[in-house]
């Protein structure tokens, strides 16, 4: 069974807001730096006018609420960094794509079999890189390449820069 | 039956190569070193990100070390099925101390119990594959643990 693309229904979702600027091509995709690099923003879409009022207004109401859009502005540009650095070395390995996918599912393989002979208080972390592995093989196969992969990506961190202003920064 | 073990030990092949009696430095492959630089700009993208790599190499510190003592202690012991056997046992009884022991050594008694039913699980299946002895479970967990060790290396 198809794994279903994890990153695209949300890239699109948040496009009403804003929207990845250049549009990904998706039969050659362009580098994460396209939408990285920070030489083109995301564009404002119908409702970010809107939305950016009455979040203005709302996140103003007292300073506990200023404080809470602070911190979402925060997470928002910080994820989006996390994101955007994800992206971008998930790019450098589109030449060696089948040899990656390999790998990382071997890494898989190997850290759930040690986890299973591991003293119990590792296990937990163990169990979480042996699922970042299998996570980032889902991801590249459900998007079909590692190049797309890569590409939705750096969208989404544009886009979340981008919607990062609409709460008030500290 | 499959080698769980072997299986995992030649899945990693592309990256690292075990010797042939699991001591020594393994071989690391060309990909190893592309796979290295991406988990280190990855697990270098933030300080949250950064304690997550450390913890994840400890725990490989801490499972080769155990994978590695459990060969080397198997290696004397008289076979695969006996060995098999004595987990069993020691899963049964620290699951029966842990039902009526007080709460506050449950917790203690169910890991070391699931630890000796995940051992017996993997010696059960060594014993089931044809041909496997129980020097041969040794060196494929001196293999293993020497893997676990180079994979370290990933994690900065």
């Amino acid at each position: 069974m198809a794994v279903p693309d994890p990153i695209g229904p949300v890239v699109q979702a948040l496009s009403v807001l804003v929207a990845p600027n250049p549009a990904l091509n998706t039969g050659s995709p362009q580098p994460p730096s396209t939408w990285t690099s920070g030489s083109s923003t995301a564009t404002d879409g119908t409702l970010f006018t809107p939305a950016q009022a009455l979040l203005g207004v709302l996140f103003g109401l007292s300073s506990d609420m200023t404080s809470v859009g602070n911190a979402i502005n925060g997470g928002l540009t910080g994820v989006a960094t996390v994101i955007a650095g994800i992206a971008n070395q998930i790019g450098t390995l589109t030449s060696i794509e089948t040899e990656a996918t390999s790998a990382f599912d071997a890494l898989k393989t190997v850290l759930g079999l040690a986890q299973a002979v591991a003293p119990s208080s590792t296990t937990g972390v163990l169990q979480s890189a042996s699922g970042l592995f299998d996570q980032l093989n889902s991801v590249i196969s459900g998007l079909g390449s590692i190049g797309v992969a890569a590409a939705e990506l750096a969208e989404l961190s544009q886009q979340l820069t981008a919607a990062a202003p609409l709460f008030p920064a500290a | 039956m499959a080698d769980p073990i072997g299986d995992a030990i030649q899945a990693l092949n592309i990256l690292v190569v075990p010797t042939a009696d699991g001591s020594g430095s393994p071989t690391m492959t060309a990909l190893f070193g592309n796979i290295q630089t991406f988990t280190t700009a990855i697990f270098g993208i933030s300080s949250d990100m950064q304690k997550v790599s450390a913890d994840i190499k400890t725990a490989l510190t801490d499972a080769a070390t155990v994978v590695g003592k459990i060969g080397t202690s198997i290696g004397s012991a008289g076979s695969l099925t006996d060995v098999a056997g004595a987990m069993t046992a020691l899963q049964s009884s620290l699951s029966l101390l842990q039902t009526i022991a007080p709460a506050g050594t449950a917790a203690v008694f169910n890991s070391a119990s699931g630890l000796f039913q995940a051992i017996q699980s993997q010696l059960t299946a060594l014993a089931g594959d044809a041909g496997k002895t129980i020097a041969d479970a040794a060196t494929e967990l001196a293999q293993l643990a020497q893997l676990l060790t180079a994979l370290e290396g990933l994690f900065p």
